[in-house]
């Protein structure tokens, strides 16, 4: 017993007595991730803005005197100039412009655009604009939506008079209680889509490193072996190493949940509900469920560690391993509707599953039982492979 | 007491290992029928050349490998059946094994007694008499990975014999040490001897193992080719010392594997 202690107690003290790897584990991963959020979210505010604020460059050929009026906001907030002798199709120099970005935009109105309103034909007015160059479709854009709304309804009305007559039916006009929903579960929408994939990546990643070193590291560097000569058990050291990793993944786990709860509202701006309120309950199952996937994880990490003779060897059987995981996580991102039995029993498909039902209060608590017995079973049968692997002096002894 | 009888010891060799030893054979027979007694209370020597089978037999003895063939016991526990029984008896040293470099010798010396389920007082009094002896005392606080090959090697004695073990198996101790930290280490066997500690060490350097040993054992290709006294061996080969003896061995085996 106190020798699984003892191990225990010193690959803690490896992590914590290093303010390096302080830093490393638990700090840089955080400041990366709000750093980055942030970053995300500060260009596109910025791009929004800017597109919106942009005065568009603008040239409308006979623009009809009746409809002014109607573009005063459009002309106000862009450089237009209104001519009267251009064509209905802009020149080479014009279309030059246009393709470099120059002119926004080019409207040609037939000359005699207003009779032919009145007269019941429907004259063609011609826009002609760059659509890879956002500016330019944003301008046409608000000239559309002007164009198409107001002074189509106002020609409309003085075409027919009286336009209640088109109007067949309408939809939710006076229904205001048309959404029904459950408000926990609507906001936890979003989370439930973002969090499980995030917890189970960093699970995983937060262990790979740690754990390769503690026992590909530990053995290529001849520090293993010493462990190896003492009356300690091999299996009280593999306990030793593997609970304190479980340890440290749930750690550095839940520094980076709780970063990203907090810098998440702060970056995201509007687009993430933040009246999440989780009950005692949830936060129990989400940690049940993180703390055996952070067990599986470590015994998977293990199992190709104590194969390796060396570092390198190690990362390189499990880089494969965490691009799984991240695909797992992935296909819960976009799965919907219902979800078999058998698939919470999957390992981490089924507990990113779980996690991410937790969110909208749909995880049942045989669907969470499952999922919890089935990670402990598939991480205690990875377990024995390990230890097993421990009392094999090939692998341990790279003899 | 120390028993091998009949040991053998093979490995697989994986077409890497082949091609660096320009062999087509799978396997490589490492120890090859062995068999010799240690008695308690002398130093006995393995000696032969690089890639003779020494690490090999003593690694087998220390519980770290099995053997393939054959059996060793320990004061009467088996290497194999009674593993944890003989590390208990037993303080092992080689150069390969190594200290985690980002610990204090001092923290490494309190680890391993802890994992020998020592006492704190316990560990504290071996602390006090071996790293005075071996001086470690002034840079006990350093960071393994910042002393001297000399300074580990200290370190690594001290904690190989925390345990104050009846048995001591070192491999090749003075190997990379200068000339004033080998003698601190020969010193220290000898006293050890006077305690009446059992110790094995391996070695090819001729001047130790003459200087040091009770018996010795020559082994060459994994056999053991000769196994006595410095007198005994002299005598039979009719060498003048233990390099001479040991050419004469080497000579008379090669003639005898060829033909």
């Amino acid at each position: 017993m106190s020798g699984f202690k003892a191990v225990y107690c010193k690959e803690m003290k490896r992590v914590f007595k290093e303010p390096k790897m302080i830093f490393s584990i638990f700090l840089l991963p955080v400041i990366l991730m709000i750093g980055i959020y942030s970053l995300v979210g500060f260009m596109t505010n910025n791009m929004i803005n800017d597109i919106q604020e942009h005065r568009g460059t603008v040239m409308i050929n006979h623009m009809p005197d009746a409809l002014e009026a109607d573009f005063a906001d459009f002309i106000e907030s862009n450089d237009v100039q209104l001519i009267n002798d251009g064509s209905s199709i802009p020149d080479d120099s014009l279309t030059q412009q246009i393709r470099t970005g120059e002119l926004d935009l080019y409207v040609s109105f037939p000359e005699d655009f207003m009779t032919q309103t009145e007269n019941g034909s429907s004259p063609d007015i011609h826009t002609f604009y760059n659509p890879s160059e956002e500016y330019s479709s944003a301008v046409r854009e608000n000239f559309l939506s002007i164009l198409n709304s107001t002074v189509y309804n106002k020609l409309l009305a003085e075409r027919l008079g009286d336009l209640s007559v088109l109007n067949v039916f309408t939809v939710d006009a006076n229904n205001s209680a048309s959404e029904i929903y459950d408000e926990q579960r609507a906001s936890g929408q979003m989370l439930s889509m973002l969090i499980p994939y995030i917890i189970v990546v960093l699970l995983f990643s937060g262990t790979m490193s740690l754990g390769v070193d503690t026992i590909a590291g530990e053995k290529e560097r001849g520090t293993m072996a010493s462990l190896l000569l003492t009356p300690v058990s091999r299996m009280s050291i593999m306990m030793g190493k593997l609970l304190s990793l479980t340890t440290l993944s749930m750690l550095s786990s839940c520094i980076y949940i709780i970063a990203l709860v907090v810098a998440m509202p702060i970056t995201m701006q509007g687009m993430i509900d933040s009246n999440i309120s989780m009950t005692p309950l949830q936060i129990v199952m989400i940690a049940v469920m993180m703390l055996v996937l952070a067990a599986f994880f470590v015994a998977v990490i293990s199992l190709l560690a104590v194969f390796a003779k060396s570092v390198k060897e190690a990362s390189s059987y499990v880089s494969p391993i965490y691009i799984l995981v991240i695909v797992a996580g992935l296909l819960t991102m976009f799965s919907m509707g219902d979800h078999k039995t058998w698939e919470y029993a999957v390992p981490v498909y089924g507990s990113a599953l779980g996690i991410g039902q937790i969110f909208t209060n749909e995880l049942t608590v045989v669907n969470f039982l499952i999922n919890v017995i089935s990670t402990i079973v598939f991480t205690a049968a990875i377990s024995k492979l390990v230890a097993s692997a421990f009392n094999s002096e090939k692998l341990m002894f790279n003899a | 007491m120390i028993q091998i009888q009949h040991l053998s010891k093979v490995f697989k060799l994986n077409k890497k290992q082949q091609k660096e030893l320009k062999t087509k054979e799978t396997t490589k027979k490492a120890v090859d029928n062995l068999s010799l007694t240690v008695n308690d209370g002398e130093i006995f020597g393995l000696l032969g050349t690089n890639g003779a089978g020494k690490t090999t037999t003593l690694r087998c003895m220390a519980t770290l490998l099995k053997p393939t063939e054959g059996q060793i016991t320990v004061n009467g526990a088996d290497t194999v059946k009674d593993s944890e029984k003989v590390r208990r008896t037993i303080g092992f040293l080689t150069n390969e094994i190594k200290m985690d470099p980002q610990f204090s010798a001092d923290y490494m010396f309190s680890f391993f007694g802890r994992l020998r389920e020592m006492t704190e007082e316990q560990i504290s009094r071996r602390r006090e008499e071996l790293f005075e002896y071996f001086g470690i005392t002034e840079f006990k606080d350093k960071k393994i990975e910042e002393l001297s090959s000399g300074m580990k090697q200290k370190v690594s004695i001290a904690v190989s014999l925390i345990h104050d073990p009846e048995i001591v198996i070192f491999d090749e101790p003075t190997t990379g040490l200068d000339i004033i930290t080998a003698k601190a280490v020969i010193d220290y066997l000898q006293k050890l001897k006077t305690e009446g500690k059992t110790i094995v060490i391996s070695t090819h350097i001729m001047s130790e193992a003459q200087k040091l040993c009770d018996r010795i054992a020559i082994i060459i290709d994994g056999r053991l080719v000769a196994c006595g006294t410095l007198d005994m061996l002299l005598e039979e080969t009719k060498a003048g010392d233990l390099e001479e003896a040991f050419f004469e061995y080497y000579k008379k085996h090669s003639q005898e594997a060829a033909g």
